[in-house]
């Protein structure tokens, strides 16, 4: 066996008091990929900015090669070869991708100024190792999609010899197609000596890929393994701290004898959404799934209000809707969960009340004064029903963890007594605990009548929770699939990537 | 109770309040004049400008946005009183006209951010310049003097409480219940915090920001009408650089230039220390131009506090 490049020994961290990290232990071998699992909160992050030197550990020592190491910044673990890729990734939109890749390293001439030409090719020769084609070079970073911005950063990461690359939930925003191209490169690195840390809540991809297994739960590590020696569902037990079954949690009770509630007759949206047409039924969960950029998000957002529609007809108990707008479709009964719950979801630096009851404020006032008291009854429903933890509910929610954020943004839409939930990525970045709870809060609204439309790029969780599922391409609908029916991996994929070459790769 | 007692007087307010106090300790130790009756109530005279500028321009700062407009539109506000007084228009008519063309004007404002996508600084950086521009055409660049019973709002007193004073408390309080216990109040701190997801979480995001606006021109006018009232006469140039001062005032409160934080009793209490550093350097006869130079000083480190114990919220 190879000697160790890297390991952490009893690694704790103290954040005011607050045990972050207490007694991690783990090693990390040359050319490996080695999967850091857990729940939120169990203490991923912050190991991973210890090792990247963005936090330095109360007590516990990081060997490197051996010899013990202390980073007082981020810029000492760089140049010993431990590079992080970030989950929101920090490359320069407007600067092209060359430059990106060897930004603070640019070639010079003997002139003493850049050389683009030398640039270009060092570039290209950097973009081959992450299969991208030399075209991309010259690129601005703002014409990339999300997994090619992400494989420059690992270009980029490449360039300073990393020896470790950590990457923090690298396919969270990746479809399934450009996920096997990332585990792809993430396997020809591994053959070219570079040990890879990574975090996913993905099982499905942390099993095909690592070579080891380190668990966390409240932030100790409570396995380290190799992957040949231990089963899924036994990580998963470890990581929530008891026994784990992934049984169906949904069952279908849509009535598809009714009047559909919500009718959506060719909708378009500038070139995103081409002439959309579907139903949705009382008590019926509907997902829609598709390619990152097929327009899913679009569709729903400009059905709730927040894009205005370019032409297209949508009908609400079976009456058209005019007046058009994210307030006149939620007092009608429709409730959206944004996708990107820091980004559109939140409000960070108000409290978890104001962020549960915002949306509902008409509803306990009167002539504009609040109810304070009603509303205080209400809010604590909500967090008792969803289980948000917090210490108070004065608390900022930033404060929270992902996944309780997400359950507030959620209170704030069932606190409106919606008839029509959208979500969109509800589980995107949150942890298997969670998601049962969540897919548990979907199934009962159902049961309780409450239609549900789901945008989804998880295929486990399209097909356990769909009664009907929209496929989309392109911003066309290309395919409505039924439970029971046609709804299987093997047709989405199929209507996911219609039209494209990418058919035959997966 | 007490939980809502502890959210206005949020962290950032008590520590305000803490640099108020201190300071006044401070400045009455130095000179035995400063804790006077006398004294008290010509600070807060003073401050009275600054403090509801100051709140109306933490209203719009909360929603995340800002109004360099401020000072110039109520030195157009006061020139409209005066005109309006010498052209013999009841008292009464006065206030509620003067206010609603500072609403309108705000509106304006409001307007070109909101739905024409100006950013703010730019937009009511133009706003300023039609407002000192639309003044000066009006009074033709001199002082306009007049003579009416509307000017007891910011020359009159009631006891020895003068009633420009009693004008920024009733305001500071009203807002204060408003951004508490309203919607609307809600709704503003909403918006600023995060303007995409207030937008899918079902408020009419573009009417709240236009609102604000518009109440900060009415305080604008209602400030128009105390200042001219206080001189008797009107000027153009009344208000130049108030609103550096207001923002000042907010910043130094605990108010995030960012949106979507900041309590109206700790503008009110920012206002408070500016007033009280000025009324110092005169009882201290210490040069006026000092009290500028300290008063830079002061902003600064109200914001490097904000921004440090931002970072240290993030870490």
């Amino acid at each position: 066996m190879a000697d160790l490049l890297i390991k952490v020994s009893n690694l704790s961290k103290n954040f005011s008091g607050v045990h972050a990290l207490s007694n991690v232990n783990f090693e990390v071998y040359p050319g490996e990929i080695h999967a850091i699992v857990g729940e939120n909160g169990a203490g991923k992050s912050t190991l991973m900015n210890i090792l990247s030197g963005v936090y330095r550990q109360t007590s516990g020592d990081v060997f490197w090669n051996g010899k013990i190491v202390h980073f007082r910044n981020v810029k000492e673990p760089r140049d010993i070869g431990i590079v992080m890729i970030h989950q929101e990734l920090s490359l320069a939109q407007h600067l092209s991708v060359m430059e990106n890749i060897y930004m603070g390293n640019l070639p010079k001439t003997r002139s003493g100024m850049i050389d683009y030409r030398q640039l270009k090719n060092n570039a290209i020769e950097q973009l081959k190792r992450v299969r991208l084609d030399a075209s991309f070079a010259t690129k601005m970073v703002n014409e990339l999609s999300i997994s090619q911005q992400q494989m420059v950063e690992i270009a980029k990461a490449l360039t300073l010899q990393a020896k470790l690359l950590i990457m923090d939930e690298p396919t969270s925003c990746l479809t399934a197609v450009e996920t096997e191209v990332l585990l792809d490169i993430m396997k020809d690195l591994r053959t070219q000596g570079v040990s890879i840390l990574f975090i996913s809540h993905r099982m499905e991809e942390v099993f095909r890929i690592s070579d080891r297994i380190t668990v966390l739960r409240d932030g100790s590590s409570v396995a380290s393994a190799l992957r040949k020696d231990i089963e899924v569902n036994e990580v998963l037990s470890l990581m929530v701290g008891r026994e784990y079954s992934d049984s169906q949690v949904h069952t279908c009770c849509a009535n598809y004898e009714a009047e559909p509630i919500l009718k959506v007759e060719n909708l378009c949206y500038g070139d995103l959404i081409k002439n959309a047409s579907f139903e949705l039924y009382p008590s019926e969960v509907l997902f829609i799934t598709g390619l990152v950029g097929a327009g899913r998000s679009e569709l729903i957002e400009t059905i709730f209000g927040g894009r205005k529609m370019s032409s297209g007809k949508i009908f609400f108990e079976g009456k058209e809707v005019h007046a058009h707008g994210t307030k006149e479709m939620m007092e009608l009964g429709i409730s959206l969960v944004p996708e990107g719950r820091k980004i559109q979801g939140i409000f960070a630096n108000l409290s978890v009340a104001d962020n549960i009851q915002i949306s509902a404020l008409k509803k306990f006032s009167k002539a504009g004064v609040l109810n304070i008291r009603q509303l205080r009854v209400e809010i604590k429903k909500q967090v008792d029903a969803l289980r948000i933890k917090t210490p108070s509910v004065q608390q900022l929610i930033r404060n929270l963890s992902g996944g309780n954020q997400q359950k507030a943004v959620l209170g704030r839409c069932l606190m409106c007594s919606p008839r029509i939930l959208i979500l969109d990525e509800p589980t995107n970045g949150i942890d298997v605990g969670t998601k049962q709870e969540i897919y548990r809060i979907i199934d009962r609204l159902a049961h309780e009548g409450v239609s549900v439309i789901c945008v989804s790029s998880e295929m486990a969780e399209v097909l356990s929770m769909a009664d009907r599922a929209i496929v989309m391409h392109e911003g066309k609908i290309n395919g409505i699939l039924k439970r029971d029916g046609n709804l299987t991996q093997d047709t989405i994929v199929k209507y996911e990537t219609r039209m494209t070459d990418c058919v035959q790769a997966v | 109770m007490k939980q809502t007692a502890k959210n206005i007087l949020s962290n950032k307010a008590v520590s305000a309040f803490l640099v108020l106090f201190v300071m006044s300790l401070f400045v009455g130790l130095k000179s035995p004049y400063f804790f006077t009756a006398g004294n008290f109530f010509n600070v807060l005279r003073q401050i009275s400008i600054y403090g509801i500028l100051a709140v109306a321009e933490a209203l719009v700062i909360i929603t995340g946005n800002i109004d360099l407009s401020v000072g110039y539109l109520f030195g157009l506000c006061g020139v409209f009183t005066a005109v309006l007084a010498n052209a013999a228009v009841p008292a009464f008519l006065i206030l509620p006209l003067v206010m609603l063309i500072g609403a309108l004007i705000g509106c304006f404002s409001g307007f070109l951010v909101t739905k024409v996508g100006i950013s703010a600084f730019i937009a009511t950086l133009g706003v300023q310049n039609i407002c000192r521009g639309s003044a000066l055409l009006i009074t033709g660049g001199n002082a306009i003097s007049y003579k009416s019973s509307i000017s007891v709002l910011g020359a009159g007193y009631l006891g020895s409480w003068p009633v420009s004073a009693l004008i920024m408390i009733s305001v500071g309080i009203f807002f204060a219940w408003v951004m508490q216990y309203t919607q609307f109040g809600r709704n503003v701190f909403a918006s600023g915090s995060n303007i995409r997801s207030a937008k899918l979480a079902g408020i009419a995001v573009d009417r709240v920001r236009i609102t604000v606006f518009a109440i900060c021109g009415a305080l604008c006018g209602l400030c128009g009408i105390i200042q001219s009232g206080n001189l008797h006469s009107a000027e153009a140039a009344a208000g130049a650089g108030f609103e550096l001062n207001a923002i000042a005032a907010v910043v130094i409160g605990g108010t995030s230039m960012a949106g979507g934080e900041g309590t109206i009793i700790g503008v009110l209490i920012g206002a408070a220390i500016m007033g009280v550093l000025k009324n110092a350097f005169v009882l201290l006869r210490i040069s006026a131009y000092w009290q500028i130079i300290v008063l830079g000083f002061v902003v600064i480190l109200a914001v490097l506090a904000d921004s440090l114990k931002q970072k240290r919220a993030e870490r």
